[in-house]
């Protein structure tokens, strides 16, 4: 239609002329009790992309920050006259004002940066999605409880329902609902390999500099770090050691700051990477170890059962990480 | 080796197959080059899923690409041996990007507009489906590929802007493919992979498919180095396929008398006659029945026949008397 385009440039003139205001700000969710974890993973990404092109932006918690958004989904930024969510969107916007991180790539890069960001938003945002809504285990303990939790009483239930519905609706026509949770974790896998793959030794996936792709990597690295429920620890297995390293090359660079939890298993990780590759470990040490580490799963499969206070996963966390984190 | 068996729905306009998933499970055993031998069943009916293609090996039966792609890697048949690990990890990451961004601007294309879902998909599907199984079937894909939209594009209430949207997306991953693509032969280096039959899967329905709503077929004619793939690789793969066709149009059009294409026009003439004759009795003699015109029948009872057998059984008994005192008449006058 003619008309659609008009107004379409129009907001991009619009758009160019203004440069990026001060008062910019971000709506997300509350981050300690209410957020989930596919949220929280685009919300860090598009923390992450507005520090990495140096855009100043306040973050601002909204209990109904989800309802606030034009898409329904979070996050979103106030810039100006401007309402925009989501981070194609925020990336697009952000490169009408000639803010952009993927100026100096090729055409190719480009299209090889759209594929791999696809590939995130595919696999790792449907099983973010399914092991929060479908898995009936992190349901319970944690979903139902976190997304309910803003609510009074019976809006906070039917709520609930009405999302995890609509969820599962999605993830029927995307054929992600008839698979097992097996079935989703090796699809993590397959998907944190190709990335890791892509990465190599590199400090970024393009060139020296953060791509967008980097922000929304980071994003969900991190939420999978900060998640919490029966389903973290083998979640957090997926991770491998050049994701890691992306990760804490991304936190230098947006200068934030990881929670003692996230703080906790980096460092675990990286001393597991680097007693494993060390060349005295004798074959006795690694039969003592095997036998430690049988145990510890048994007593974090305990700990599923038992408790779900907060100290419980921390310790479970440990327990897995030491074990599994499968580092290259 | 037992031999492998592979399920498809029919081929039409010079395509193997009119669905995607069997044409992308099709061209890839294609680039292989194992021995199959490929039935058209058109009815998924039977299937395990409900869905076709189906593979069998001896006792396996497989149902998607990824799992026939892993199958067949175990039987040391791949494409994507000369992929290194990072060609690899491209190809996944692509593959899932057709996903995302041009599998629902496909299935709106096929099935959620109206007007080539009652000109093109449900005639074709109808045509290849047997008879109660046409009913059912195309609709119901439908409602799947309606649903799928409708979960993935829910905030949008307007069919027009979500097709726009959809549309928008689809070309602009087009424009992507054919950057990626550039001059090259094939995707990745200069033999084909699994992830060039999942590209010539997506396109060439597109590209042959005689939409009368062509908006997303038109984005990718109007890309000149995807359509010289698809027809390179339709040359290269399928040539027996497009000749035959070729060859059956130019018949229909040019040779045979006024009375053989009157034939090509409506097939099955007799059948349809019979049909039709045996409809036509069926329906009068219902009516006949309906109105009552077999009296005989209609005042039909049991307790009418019980009375009638009855009478019968009597009147034999009565003979039996008679006819024995006949007889003894008879002996008691001959002594005398």
């Amino acid at each position: 239609m003619p008309e659609f385009h008009l107004t379409d440039s129009i907001i991009t003139q619009l758009n160019a002329q203004e440069p990026w205001p001060d008062n910019v700000k971000l709506f997300q969710p509350y981050e300690v009790e209410q957020i989930l974890l596919p949220d929280n993973a685009s919300c860090l990404a598009v923390q992450a992309f507005l520090k990495m092109c140096n855009l100043p932006f306040e973050v601002e918690m909204r209990w109904n920050a989800e309802f606030m958004s034009p898409s329904g989904r979070v996050p979103f930024i106030k810039c100006g006259a401007f309402v925009v969510s989501e981070l194609e969107p925020i990336v697009q916007f952000a490169a009408n004002k000639g803010v952009s991180l993927c100026g100096k790539l090729s055409t190719e890069e480009k299209a090889e940066m759209r594929a791999y960001m696809s590939l995130i938003t595919n696999v790792l945002v449907n099983a973010e999605l399914y092991i929060s809504w479908v898995d009936s285990e992190t349901f319970n303990a944690v979903t139902k409880v976190r997304n309910s939790s803003v609510y009074p009483w019976p809006l906070g239930w039917l709520q609930t329902r009405a999302k995890r519905n609509a969820v599962i609706k999605r993830l029927k026509a995307l054929h992600w609902y008839e698979k097992t949770i097996d079935q989703v974790l090796a699809d993590v896998e397959q998907c944190c390999n190709s990335l890791s793959q892509r990465l190599g030794d590199k400090d970024y996936f393009f060139g020296n500099s953060p791509t967008p792709l980097d922000a929304l990597m980071f994003g969900h690295m991190r939420a999978i770090l900060m998640s919490s429920g029966a389903r973290a620890g083998p979640l957090i297995k997926r991770i491998t050691s050049s994701l890691l390293r992306h990760l804490l090359r991304c936190i230098n660079v947006t200068h934030m700051t990881l929670t003692t939890q996230e703080e906790y298993l980096v460092t675990q990780a990286f001393q597991i990477t680097r007693r494993r590759l060390s060349p005295e470990r004798t074959a006795s040490e690694r039969s003592t170890r095997m036998k430690r580490s049988r145990m510890s799963i048994r007593n974090a499969s305990k700990d599923t059962i038992h408790s779900n206070s907060n100290k419980t996963f921390l310790v479970r966390h440990i327990c897995l990480c030491k074990v599994h984190f499968r580092l290259v | 080796m037992a031999s492998i068996e592979l399920d498809i729905w029919r081929g039409e306009w010079g395509l193997a197959s009119i669905d995607l998933e069997c044409l992308k499970v099709l061209t890839y055993m294609k680039f292989i080059g194992v021995p199959v031998r490929v039935r058209e069943a058109n009815n998924p009916f039977f299937t395990p899923k409900g869905r076709l293609p189906v593979m069998k090996d001896g006792r396996k039966l497989l149902t998607n690409f990824e799992e026939v792609v892993d199958h067949l890697k175990s039987l040391h048949y791949s494409t994507d041996v000369h992929l290194n690990t990072k060609q690899a990890a491209e190809a996944s990451a692509f593959t899932q990007y057709l996903r995302e961004k041009l599998y629902p601007a496909y299935q709106y294309a096929w099935w959620v507009d109206e007007k080539n879902y009652c000109d093109l998909t449900r005639p074709t599907y109808a045509k290849a489906l047997c008879i109660p199984f046409n009913f059912y079937y195309p609709s119901h894909y439908q409602n799947a590929a309606k649903e799928m939209i409708d979960a993935l594009y829910g905030e949008h209430t307007d069919l027009r802007e979500i097709e726009k949207t959809l549309y928008n997306e689809a070309e602009k991953c087009l424009k992507t493919l054919s950057d990626r693509l550039g001059e090259s032969e094939y995707f990745f280096g200069n033999r084909p992979s699994s992830f060039d039959a999942t590209v010539f899967a997506y396109l060439a329905p597109l590209v042959k498919a005689p939409f009368p709503n062509a908006t997303l077929a038109n984005h990718v004619k109007g890309i000149a180095n995807l359509s010289r793939f698809v027809a390179r690789i339709n040359q290269k793969n399928f040539r027996h396929v497009t000749d035959e066709y070729n060859r059956l149009n130019a018949k229909k059009q040019s040779t045979g008398t006024q009375s053989d294409r009157e034939a090509a026009n409506f097939p099955n003439q007799t059948r349809n006659k019979i049909l039709a004759a045996l409809f036509a009795a069926i329906a009068m003699t219902g009516y006949a029945v309906a109105n009552g015109m077999f009296q005989r029948w209609a005042t039909w009872g049991w307790q009418r026949t019980m009375l009638v057998n009855k009478f019968r059984i009597a009147k034999n008994h009565y003979d039996k008397i008679t006819k024995l005192k006949a007889a003894k008449a008879k002996d008691d006058s001959k002594p005398l």
